[in-house]
Formats: structure tokens, sequence, C-alpha cells
């Protein structure tokens, strides 16, 4: 299949989805074909902080060593990939889906009661740094990836709202829209069908984005205590399962840090090269 | 003197409008603490604590009333002042945000001044030689800076400044304190202590620095490329100037705008920041009184943050709205 080169993704691009591909595969693959539960505690003095590619006292080989509690971090570290990712991923589409809907309502009665209403939540919730939302919200209400996903989607939905009623008070003035109500169409269907496919692409691109902000926010929370809950495994709290562990198994740490930091990079990445195709077929610049 | 006829309406309106959004994110704030499940008088009790005891702190702490009681009660009380004392504490919250509050605000402006000088200055050199090898290599870097969680990077800050500096014996200078704003047991005066204030705040300023100075160097390398090839860029070039003045008199004067709405924009992210940066470094400002203080169901002081936050947020955008045209003369007031 030939695409033309303007519709390509730049490199940068293509590498971050390649990335992300392996990164999903792994998270996926890896904690089944383990062999042991990675959340099991057992022989912990001969297990404990196994350096990195070293043999612990039972035998068994561990790429990335092993935890205080003597479990493999290379396994536990793709189980907690399984969670940031469905967090992040669904935590920002959710968002974006929201912020879609209001935006597109708001945009097209724009001026209403709606319009009003939508835009004075907006600016409320903008009003308080979201990580301030995010712990009230989450030490609050009982831990878990229900409460955090509810979290990230009530305090994430306002930026991709603000675009999309921007995008469809322009798209409305176009001649196709008045040929499309000219042609008996809904006000719903005109909105559905004909503005907001053309409206959504800097939306798109803003939920891409907000994929890798929703997985920072998580393991943030979660480093703090206040998300994933232990003995899951999330790349936040075993970050800080390492944190008195710094002199003597500083890979700990290290290693869930890098796999977040990768994520969160392919994410960027991908958005960023999205973000410029689009540019290059509108002939202008996006802002997200 | 008509000038200031017509503008005063639309002065008063928007006085009246960011009051009107102060109220709304106060109220909010209550509305989140009181709709969660459970009951604070819980968390504040000793293991032993009768049914009794539990009901004689409720009324106490006034959390018996209604809802809508306790709404008013905190209302009038706010509007008269008074924010209340803290449940765990019984000190005022005033005096608790007084403690914490300008912990923050130092940690948080001098790393947010850094990081403009430090990210504009980038951005423009950046944006100076596109496509160049030092572009991409801090296009790179601030680009993974950004995917980077803060926390993260202070415990590696941690790891290689104060244990490997320590067990590779480098030079003391070179050693720097991981915890607290000064040596403790210490009793330092004057500029002695102030010495030891810098030594402490070099890790967490300027991991806050480089964090921020990452998101300002992209920032300004965009809008610069936006404005590089300018007809005017070329005016100013072709009148003879040297390359670093049209750069710094005619790019940077077209880049005010975009920076002040990004230094309004940078605060809430500032704060963001900051509730690891104090975390990890144990700094006794607002982020880590916010955290402990919604840990410990410790309400009033839980909204007394969230007020602080929300006026830091707003007068900051009001702010820019008022600096704007300031910045950019074409934008209409």
């Amino acid at each position: 299949m030939s695409v033309a080169p303007e519709l390509r993704l730049a490199r940068s691009g293509r590498l971050a989805l390649v990335a992300l591909v392996l990164i999903a595969l792994g998270v996926v693959v890896v904690p089944l074909l383990s062999s042991r539960d990675p959340l099991l505690i057992q022989d912990v003095l001969a297990r404990r902080l196994v350096p990195p590619l070293a043999r612990d006292a039972g035998g068994d080989w561990h790429l990335l060593g092993t935890d205080r509690f003597g479990r493999d971090l290379f396994v536990r570290m793709m189980l907690a990939g399984r969670l940031s990712l469905l967090v992040g991923v669904v935590g920002a589409g959710l968002s974006g889906a929201v912020g879609t809907i209001l935006g597109a309502v708001a945009g097209w009665w724009a001026g209403g009661a709606l319009d009003r209403t939508i835009t004075a939540a907006a600016d409320i919730l903008l009003a308080l740094p979201r990580l301030v939302l995010l712990l009230v919200g989450v030490a609050l209400w009982p831990p878990g990836v229900v409460t955090i996903l509810v979290v990230l989607v009530l305090t994430g939905w306002m930026g991709v709202a603000r675009l999309v009623r921007a995008e469809v008070r322009t798209v409305r003035e176009r001649p196709y829209v008045p040929a499309a109500q000219a042609l008996g169409a809904t006000q719903l269907r005109v909105l559905a069908r004909h503005v907001l496919p053309n409206a959504i692409g800097p939306a798109l691109v803003a939920t891409t984005l907000g994929v890798g902000n929703a997985i920072l926010l998580e393991s943030g929370l979660s480093f703090l205590g206040l998300g994933i809950q232990p003995p899951a495994p999330s790349w936040g709290n075993m970050i800080a399962g390492g944190r008195d562990l710094l002199v003597v198994a500083p890979w700990v740490s290290l290693a869930p840090g890098i796999a977040l930091v990768v994520t969160v990079l392919a994410t960027t990445m991908l958005g960023d090269a999205w973000r410029d195709r689009l540019a290059g077929e509108r002939g202008t610049t996006v802002q997200t | 003197m008509r000038y200031h006829r017509v503008r005063s309406p639309v002065l008063f309106r928007a006085a009246a409008r960011t009051v009107l959004l102060y109220w709304c994110v106060l109220s909010l704030t209550f509305a989140l603490l009181r709709l969660a499940p459970g009951d604070p008088a819980t968390f504040l009790l000793a293991p032993g604590a009768t049914a009794a005891d539990a009901a004689r702190l409720r009324s106490e702490l006034g959390l018996d009333r209604p809802i809508a009681v306790q709404y008013a009660r905190w209302l009038s009380a706010t509007l008269r002042g008074d924010l209340g004392a803290s449940f765990v504490e019984r000190r005022p919250v005033a005096a608790t945000l007084a403690d914490a509050l300008p912990v923050s605000l130092a940690l948080g402006t001098t790393s947010l001044l850094l990081s403009f000088a430090i990210g504009i200055t980038i951005g423009l050199t950046q944006a100076a030689r596109r496509g160049s090898l030092r572009d991409r290599a801090l296009t790179g870097l601030s680009v993974i800076l950004a995917a980077s969680p803060a926390y993260w990077l202070g415990l590696g800050a941690i790891a290689c400044f104060t244990y490997l500096a320590s067990s590779l014996s480098m030079p003391m200078w070179m050693r720097l304190p991981a915890v607290g704003m000064s040596t403790p047991g210490a009793e330092l005066h004057g500029l002695a202590h102030l010495a030891d204030l810098a030594r402490h705040s070099i890790l967490p300023v300027s991991l806050l620095a480089a964090i921020g100075a990452a998101g300002v160097a992209r920032y300004v390398r965009t809008s610069a490329l936006d404005a590089i090839d300018a007809d005017w860029m070329r005016t100013a070039r072709a009148k003879g100037l040297a390359e670093h003045t049209v750069l710094r008199r005619h790019l940077l004067a077209n880049l005010r705008a975009p920076i002040v709405t990004l230094f309004a924009l940078s605060l809430p992210g500032t704060v963001a920041g900051s509730v690891f940066v104090e975390t990890i470094f144990g700094w006794p400002g607002m982020g880590r009184l916010m955290v402990t203080s919604i840990v410990a169901r410790d309400y009033p002081v839980v909204l007394g943050c969230a007020a602080a936050y929300a006026a830091v947020v707003i007068v900051a955008n009001l702010a820019a709205e008022w600096l704007l045209p300031w910045a950019d003369p074409r934008v209409a007031t």
C-alpha cells in the first residue's frame, strides 16, 4: 500500500508506534509466560535484592533482578505496565470522548444555556491545579483503578472540550453545513456526520498526548501511596518501593522508571508526529 | 476620563466573575470533601476510643450538623477571613498556611524564573540553528525531561549527588543534602544560615527548574520558528543588524505575548511539580501539607490549601490578561 508522503507520520512517530506496540505485546505476554506468581512472596532471604542479570540462591535467573521481597522485577514491571497502559489509554480516551461531546454541544449551540454551563464548569475545574483535584478525589474515595479512572476523566475533559468547541464554531460556517440542512438532515445528524468529522483532528491529537499525561499522573498518585495499592504492582508504587533502597539496590527504582519514561516518551512522540501531519494537511499550525 | 467611564463596567464585571469563580471552586472542594465516604472522626480517634468518644468529637468539630448548616457556617467564617482550625493539630489553618506558603512560593518562584531564563535562551538558540545537531540534541533532552516524573528524577538526583558522591568520596561541595531545608541541629545565623539554605535548595530548585526549562524551551522554539522567516526579520537583517540583536530585539519582542501566556499556564504545573519535589526532599511546603492533610482527612487544612492554590491560579490568569496588551499592543483590551 502506498501512502502519499505528506500523509505518512514522521520517522519519529512511526518509531514511537512500533515501540508502543512492542510494549503492549510485552505487558500482555511476559506475565503469561512467567512460571512464578509475581505477587507471591516466598523464600525472601534467598531471593531478595538480586542484582540484574544474576541468579538468586535458588538458581533462578533474573533479567532485572529482584525487589526486597524476592519477586522478579521484570515480570512485575510488565504486569504494572498492563495497569499503566490501561489507565493511560482508557483514562485519556474517555476524557477525550467526554470532552468531544461536551465541546461539540457547546460549539454547535454557542451562546446558549448549555454552552454557558459547560464553559463555566470548565472554568471552575481549570481554576484548581489538576493534581489538587486528583489528590482530593483519589484520597477520599476507596483506592483502585476505577476511582483513578473516574477522577482522571472528571478532571481531564476540559482541554479537549475547548479545542472541539472552537473547531465546531469554525466548521459550522462552512457551506456544506447549510447544504446538509437544506437536504433535511436533523441538527444532530449534521453535527455528528458533517461537522464533527471535520472538527475532531486536534482533539484526537490532544487525546493521544493525554495518554502519556494520564500515565504520569497515575504513577504519581501511586508513588504517593494514593493510587494502585501494593501488592498489585504499578510503576509508581514500584518506584516508591525502591525509595529507601537507593544505596543498596538502585535497580529497584531505576527499572520501572525507565519503563515509565519510555512509554510516556513514545506516546508524546506519536502525538507530536500526528500533530505535525495534521498541520501539514491543513497548511497551518495546530494548537493542542 | 471618558476612557475610564467606558472601562469601569467591564472591569466590574471581570471582578464579579472572578469572585464568583473563586466561590464556585471553594464550594466544589467543600462538596467533594463532604460527599466522600468515610468519617474523618474515625481517622482522628485513638484505636481504643468508644462510640461516645466519636460522637463527642464529631459534635466538637461540628461534623454532626446537616451538611447545609456546615456549609453555611464555613462560608460565613471564610467570608470573615476565618479559615477555621486544623482537625489534627487544633491550630488555626491560617497559621499553618503562613508557615507552608512562603516555602512553596520561594521554591516555586525561584525555579519558575530560572526555568524561563534558561528555557527562553535555549529555545532561541535552537530556533536560530534549526535542524543542527545541537538543536536536535536539545529537543531530545527536553522531550525526555518532559516525559520523566519529577519524583523519579528527584530520587536519581539524590542517588547521584548524595549517596554516590559520598561513597566515591567526592569533594565536599559536590555532596548535596537530600532532605530538609537546613542542617538539623545546627544553630546557624545570618550568612551561614543562608548558605546552608542555599546548599539545601540546590537539588530541589535545579530539578524543578530543569523540568520547567525543558517545557519553556520547546514552546519558545516552536513559537520562534513560526516567526523566524517573517518579513520583518529579513528587514532587520537587511539593515545590517547583528544576528544576536535580531534575535534579542526583534524576535523576542514578538514572542512576548506567548511567553506571558505560558507563564500564567505554568503556575499550576509548578504546583504539581512541587507536590512531588517537596515530598521527595522533605520540604515543609504547601504540596506536602496538601498531601498529608488529605490523607488525614483534615478538612479545614485541605480547604485552606485549595483556597490558596485557586487564588494563585486565578490571579495568574488575571495578570496574564492584563499583561497581554502590554506584551502585544495589537491585542485590544
